[in-house]
């Protein structure tokens, strides 16, 4: 059955084509960043007046990936893809997949937080780290 | 939560998907942290090599084509070889690799097994804190942060898998997670070579990730009627069907203390 494993997993496949693997690609990884730039836009609000909190801005191979999350009311009400490899129509087409993913789970997990999914698709780890300073800024994470 | 430990993400496109390495540590030293995702990466490809139906080359390819080949093949595949039959016992017959569409199809067996051994090299590196996520099925050791008793690992909606239905903390376990989602709508009894119905998912928590993984794929078959005969095993499971929760063991009932027996 999970041959499926193999086939059926096309669009994850294409997913992860976003940033472009190969084997021993390395990217989105907190501690071997020293270069990653900050996001210079600083927190314009609180978890529970709302506002928009930027994440960090993360360096991958493929181009910077940053997103910004608006809090209404204590929750996420969007995440917006503020800057995203979009070198080529690919790259483009991809990043408009990753990002509503983002948003829901942003949505799914604040309010149980958890380390990871099992049984979910497949997000890259540069965006889910700039989603996870952005909800670190405003108190949800 | 006033403390983080550093984090160090590593993913690799292998088996057909991505592979996430989740290494977690107070200082977690950057350099031997690439050098441990770097051997554990390349033990998938090992494991690709031997063990993908998709390789002309690999170990099942050439099992397909003589089944004599079984007793020749690499130590690793011949421990996948003998631990797929106790899966058939266990399960009866749901999961049964040597009945798949096209020939033996260990698949089902080796996304738990091999999230388990990088598991084991990340952490014979010296790193105690890591979880490996095989595309949903997720092996994890250690905690996620400081003052956790292990990893909470959300479990995807089956009808959306954008969303998740709950959570269960894991330690030192894998929970593996089979949905119609990944499977689409042809689910086939190996006992009979039908299609049957399904359900919408199935989650099991167990110390064992091969095994956690072949009883997934079972119960897609059996539906809740497949839970029964696994009551007094030293697992945790639940199969959506019809909107409705079935499940066995603690993992799913007390939402706490999911660690498996």
């Amino acid at each position: 059955m999970k041959r499926a494993m193999y086939v059926g997993l096309g669009t994850i496949a294409g997913v992860t084509a976003v940033l472009g693997y190969h084997p021993g690609t390395l990217f989105g990884t907190a501690t071997a960043q020293a270069t990653t730039p900050r996001a210079t836009t600083a927190a314009n609000g609180t978890a529970s007046s709302g506002g928009t909190f930027t994440g960090d801005a993360v360096s991958t191979q493929y181009g910077t990936v940053q997103v910004e999350v608006a809090v209404s009311g204590g929750a996420v009400s969007a995440v917006t893809a503020l800057s995203a490899p979009a070198n080529d129509p690919h790259s483009s087409q991809i990043s408009a997949a990753v990002i509503p993913q983002l948003e829901q789970q942003a949505v799914a997990a604040q309010s149980a937080r958890i380390d990871g999914v099992s049984g979910a698709s497949y997000t890259s780890a540069g965006f889910e780290q700039s989603l996870q300073s952005a909800l670190v800024k405003a108190g949800l994470a | 939560m006033t403390t983080t430990w550093s984090r160090h993400v590593h993913e690799e496109r292998v088996w057909g998907t991505v592979i996430t390495f989740d290494l977690r540590d107070e200082g977690l030293d950057a350099a031997r942290a690439r050098e441990a995702s770097a051997a554990a990466a390349e033990e998938l490809h090992c494991i690709d090599a031997w063990l993908s139906p998709f390789r002309e080359d690999s170990a099942v390819s050439l099992i397909r084509k003589d089944a004599r080949a079984q007793d020749t093949c690499p130590p690793p595949v011949r421990e996948v070889i003998a631990a797929c039959s106790s899966m058939t016992r266990l399960t009866r017959g749901a999961f049964d690799p040597w009945r798949a569409p096209g020939g033996f199809d260990p698949s089902g067996y080796v996304k738990g097994w091999g999230a388990d051994r990088a598991a084991e090299i990340l952490v014979a590196h010296g790193i105690p804190n890591v979880s490996v996520n095989a595309a949903g099925d997720v092996t994890c050791r250690g905690r996620a942060h400081p003052e956790a008793d292990g990893w909470r690992i959300g479990v995807a909606d089956p009808r959306d898998r954008h969303q998740i239905v709950g959570s269960v903390l894991v330690r030192d376990a894998h929970l593996a997670t089979s949905g119609r989602y990944e499977q689409g709508d042809h689910i086939v009894d190996p006992r009979t070579g039908r299609p049957v119905i399904g359900v919408d998912s199935a989650t099991v928590l167990a110390a064992d990730g091969g095994l956690a993984d072949a009883v997934a794929t079972a119960l897609m078959v059996d539906g809740p009627a497949g839970l029964a005969h696994l009551v007094d095993r030293p697992i945790s499971a639940q199969v959506i069907s019809r909107g409705c929760a079935w499940t066995i063991g603690p993992a799913f009932t007390t939402g706490s203390a999911a660690r498996a027996a």
